[in-house]
């Protein structure tokens, strides 16, 4: 189960998406999610799907991948179709035992659900083709116009690094824990549930002494190296907006100017 | 570990706070669905009420804050692996949003002594009701269901486990912090 984790599920690579500046993708993609939200017709959902549809071929990363990403939620998706297919009153085009299906619930569902789908790939294409790095970068800088209010947007973007970096170090301890105590004798994979709830307590108590006695040393590591905070630190790879960025953001008003006039039409 | 109320970005309390935002991303992983829901259950919350017995009401509030924001920015490190800004514009946005509200409530009113009792009170009395409040009502408006559809899919079948779990978390919190203090 812990094996399946691929946090920042990064798919290196040279399309033009992995070419753009984070910053301009994350931007970018909050307009796009909140366009799904205002532009709910169908034409509109028609233009969308294939939209995101070219985006995912235009990154190169493989179909399957991104069809992972959708996979730990087709529970909620059946879940939301049924509740839609037999509770939107209707004309009736079936009937089982007493549940009445609708065209209106079919549609309703459909749309609830695609909307969800678009949601998703999108927000993966992000992580697809963005670092964690780079992602942790464009945060940073993003954050930077609040520091005027006090955001310590240095510190965030560094909490974030070093959280991001310690995921898998604390997956492989986990997977540790788990491996030691089930060769004292612990079992895990069997009982009720509130047997199996109990049989986290030998997992949770050593992994959590042992990552805050990480996070001591790393400090004190930080300290010894006179890390400071953001003051005066430069980067490696400056974060720079160049023609793709342009050309992107060219091509999302155009795909806004179309949205916006299939909703004043009405279709 | 009351210590953070000068600087809470000192070193020290930035690489607590970030080993929590990890822990938490790894623990939403052990987690599966229960048939007719559409919530799921996980040891997500474990960690959130052990993330708030630890650190202060600020830290948490941070942790959650960061931890939001990662998975907002489209690491998958929300339950079962989701991710995206949709998540929390999306049905199940409710709990993420009532989650960065009830978990420095219940590290504000956990006290500053170490005992089970106030622990598990904090946990059941605050973290649960508000975390039920936020994903009723997000499942709601999302899903167009009606309060009682809402509550069968996201309440109701939870409510035992989610009272065992916090008990539990109770009892960790007891024990990792007598340890903390032992320690430094």
């Amino acid at each position: 189960m812990l094996t399946d984790i691929t946090i920042g599920q990064y798919f290196p690579g040279d399309s033009v998406l992995h070419r753009m500046d984070p910053r301009v993708k994350i931007v970018l993609l909050f307009f796009f999610i909140v366009g799904i939200f205002i532009f709910d017709t169908r034409g509109a959902y028609a233009v969308m799907s294939v939209f995101t549809l070219l985006l995912m071929l235009l990154s190169h990363v493989p179909l399957r991948m991104m069809a992972r990403s959708v996979k730990p939620l087709w529970w909620i998706l059946a879940f939301t179709f049924l509740v839609h297919l037999c509770s939107t009153p209707g004309e009736i085009f079936a009937r089982v035992w007493i549940f009445d299906f609708t065209y209106t619930g079919f549609w309703q569902g459909f749309f609830v659900c695609l909307r969800l789908v678009l949601l998703i790939l999108l927000s993966s294409l992000l992580t697809f083709t963005t670092s964690p790095l780079a992602l942790t970068d464009a945060l940073e800088s993003l954050l930077r116009p609040l520091k005027r209010f006090g955001v310590p947007a240095h510190e965030l973007a560094m909490m974030m690094t070093i959280a991001l970096r310690f995921v898998p170090t604390l997956i492989e301890e986990t997977d540790k824990i788990i491996k030691a105590q089930q060769s004292r004798g612990s079992d895990f994979s069997s009982g009720n549930l509130m047997k199996r709830v109990k049989s986290l307590i030998p997992i949770l108590v050593p992994l959590f002494i042992s990552a805050f006695r990480r996070a001591d040393e790393l400090a004190m590591a930080m300290e010894a190296r006179c890390y400071r905070g953001g003051v005066g630190r430069t980067q490696m790879k400056a974060l720079q907006i160049g023609g793709v960025d342009y050309l992107a953001l060219a091509v999302t008003l155009v795909f806004a100017a179309v949205l916006g006039a299939l909703k004043v039409v009405g279709v | 570990m009351e210590q953070g109320n000068k600087n809470i970005f000192d070193v020290h309390s930035l690489t607590k706070m970030a080993i929590c935002v990890a822990l938490l991303c790894i623990s939403a992983y052990i987690s599966f669905p229960l048939p007719f829901a559409s919530a799921m259950v996980t040891a997500l919350t474990i960690a959130m009420n052990l993330t708030a017995f630890i650190l202060t009401p600020r830290q948490v509030l941070v942790v959650m804050l960061m931890y939001t924001a990662i998975g907002a920015a489209g690491l998958p490190v929300f339950v079962g692996g989701a991710a995206g800004i949709g998540e929390i514009f999306g049905p199940r946005g409710g709990f993420l949003i009532a989650f960065i509200m009830a978990y420095p409530l219940v590290s504000l009113f956990k006290g500053r002594s170490i005992s089970f009792k106030r622990y598990s009170l904090a946990a059941v009395l605050i973290g649960i009701p508000l975390t039920y409040i936020g994903g009723t009502a997000s499942l709601m408006w999302f899903m167009h269901l009606s309060l009682m559809q809402a509550l069968l899919a996201a309440v109701l079948p939870f409510i035992p486990g989610d009272v065992i779990k916090a008990l539990l978390a109770a009892w960790l919190g007891v024990r990792l912090n007598k340890f903390f203090v032992e320690q430094i």
